[in-house]
């Protein structure tokens, strides 16, 4: 059988309200989600950022990256990601017993 | 750029918002996707932008002398063109080295020294992927199965789509087409299916496979006769389980990001180590390339003829011999193929023998003799599908069988990954679906915390880098 590729315009106004609405909902759930690493992982974006290619305006985030790094260290919340880092890495040396 | 990337999430961020906010502008739309997925395509070596153009317009072009107006011999002679084109580019690309210097040895053998032409060729990723997506496009114009587009930016966008572009899944034109000319859809229940998959891509790829590869699969396939018995059988089971959630967490992002950009697509992986046969297996695993081989190579084995019984074992075996073959101009792909091909052939052939009568055993013993063969076809045949080189893979099997005492790499933790991976495929296929719809209701602000956490969790708990995913190199 031979499909065909007519352009549909969505009808209901519904479902496009409906769009727009999971839309806005996908990117504030990505927007907490960044809040939430950039506060408790704040030594990858450091990485990160290092890894980009070397220019004026990289440097400067390189700079803003290692300051906001520190003030997460500082607050403590940098603490989390290295204590389950840790704890994993304890789980993953186990050995069979004797 | 790799999935489980900083910048990957940063280009992902943007595009997601342009894609919504062009929502209403169609070709405005497709075009902004078009060019992300070349920028995309472009991280890996930018000149081979200039490749996927020209598979994508040698294509179009094809498509565009297969209207139902042209005469039948014309239509047949320019598909065969096509698809042979498609083939040319793909095995210059994979199989130009191995053909040197397979000729080179045959030439020294034969006590003819040449200097054949060398060249550096580098292996373009996600070639496979886009050429079958051609090949399935012109086919399946050729077939009557699908109508030509007539825009070539329908015909790009669908060969270079980033979420499949380097990785598959191959997504069937007759599947994607359509979905370029509707007004993009996100319901809630895309929305959470998409974040869950994503979450359980990113867990499989970066914390699971990367555990199994960099801790046990690694190191015991480099050397294996410097390892006990107890460890190379963990090994073997370890690579198994490791291709699996490598290459399926690939395509739940795959999936996942699509479904976010308001496109579905099909299932790729449905549990496979769940299978009671070896022909389930291969319903079950890397769909969407078993569908293509069985509907461009298989049937093209078969003809319009019926097949008697023998004849249908030898397009089988051929069909996964050439498989294997697809995966790398090696021997040691050849044999994995040859295993499978053999293993397909052997069950059918013991199916049309013992019939077991209705009642007469409980159905619980049959299905797990039928796993226990799976599962163990699988994973010996994976050895070859791993090893560097035939040699290595016939150690592996030979100190596998021969015991040697300790155990050091297959720890509590890798017991756990394997076993952990295997018995998830027992749960019901609709397991995802259902926690994707436990999130649907979930006011926004928790399930922003709750997708952060697992990422946050999944960031901390894996092993230092990023490995490229497995099926990159095909």
């Amino acid at each position: 059988m031979t499909k065909q590729y007519d352009i549909e315009r969505d009808g209901s106004e519904e479902q496009r309200s409906q769009t727009v609405a999971m839309a806005v909902r996908g990117l504030q759930i990505f927007l907490i989600t960044a809040a939430i690493l950039l506060v408790f992982n704040s030594a990858k974006l450091r990485s990160a950022v290092r890894d980009f290619p070397a220019n004026a305006v990289t440097d400067r985030m390189v700079l803003a990256a290692d300051q906001w790094h520190a003030w997460m260290e500082a607050a403590g919340a940098a603490k989390v990601a290295e204590t389950l880092h840790q704890a994993m890495l304890d789980i993953r040396d186990t050995q069979w017993p004797e | 750029m790799l999935f489980p990337t900083f910048e990957f999430g940063l280009f992902f961020l943007v595009i997601y918002a342009v894609n919504w906010w062009l929502r209403d502008e169609m070709p405005a739309r497709k075009l902004i996707l078009l060019a992300a997925s070349y920028f995309f395509y472009a991280q890996w070596d930018w000149r081979f932008m200039g490749l996927l153009a020209i598979s994508s317009a040698m294509n179009y072009a094809a498509g565009m002398w297969l209207g139902p107006e042209v005469r039948p011999s014309v239509r047949k002679l320019v598909a065969t063109l096509a698809v042979i084109a498609n083939l040319v580019i793909l095995g210059f690309f994979k199989y130009y080295g191995f053909f040197i210097d397979s000729l080179t040895d045959l030439l020294l053998a034969l006590g003819i020294q040449r200097d054949l032409p060398v060249l550096e060729i580098i292996l373009p990723v996600g070639i496979s992927f886009f050429t079958f997506q051609g090949i399935s496009y012109v086919v399946d114009i050729y077939r009557d199965q699908i109508k030509p587009v007539r825009s070539p930016l329908d015909l790009f966008l669908y060969i270079s789509f980033f979420p499949q572009l380097v990785a598959g899944p191959i997504v069937r034109a007759s599947h994607f087409l359509p979905q370029l000319n509707k007004n993009p859809q996100l319901d809630p229940m895309s929305l959470a299916y998409g974040l869950v998959l994503i979450v359980v891509g990113l867990f499989k790829k970066t914390v699971l496979a990367h555990y199994l590869a960099v801790g046990l699969v690694d190191p015991v396939f480099l050397e294996p006769s410097e390892y006990s018995t107890l460890d190379l059988i963990g090994a073997h089971y370890g690579y198994a389980v490791q291709v699996y959630l490598d290459f399926s967490a690939y395509t739940d992002i795959a999936i996942g990001v699509a479904a976010l950009l308001g496109f579905h697509f099909k299932k790729n992986f449905d549990r496979p180590f769940g299978a009671t046969s070896c022909a389930q297996l291969w319903q079950r695993w890397h769909i969407s390339l078993s569908t293509f081989l069985r509907d461009y190579l298989y049937r093209w084995l078969r003809g319009d003829k019926r097949e008697g019984r023998w004849m249908s074992y030898r397009n089988i075996f051929l069909t996964m011999v050439l498989g294997g073959l697809w995966h790398g101009a090696a021997w040691t792909f050849i044999i994995w193929g040859a295993i499978h091909g053999a293993a397909l052939v052997v069950e059918r052939q013991f199916k049309s023998m013992v019939k077991i009568p209705k009642g007469a055993v409980h159905w619980f013993w049959p299905a797990l003799c039928g796993w226990f063969f799976t599962f163990h076809v699988f994973t010996l045949a994976v050895i070859y599908f791993r090893a560097s080189s035939l040699e290595i893979a016939n150690e592996y099997i030979r100190s596998m069988f021969s015991w040697t005492p300790g155990i050091e790499l297959f720890t509590p933790l890798m017991l756990a990954i394997v076993a952990g991976s295997v018995a998830v495929q027992f749960l019901p296929g609709d397991t995802l679906e259902r926690m994707a719809k436990k999130l649907i209701a979930m006011p926004v602000v928790l399930l922003g915390l709750l997708f952060g956490a697992c990422l946050l969790v999944i960031e901390a708990i894996g092993p230092e880098g990023v490995a490229p995913f497995i099926y990159y190199q095909f």
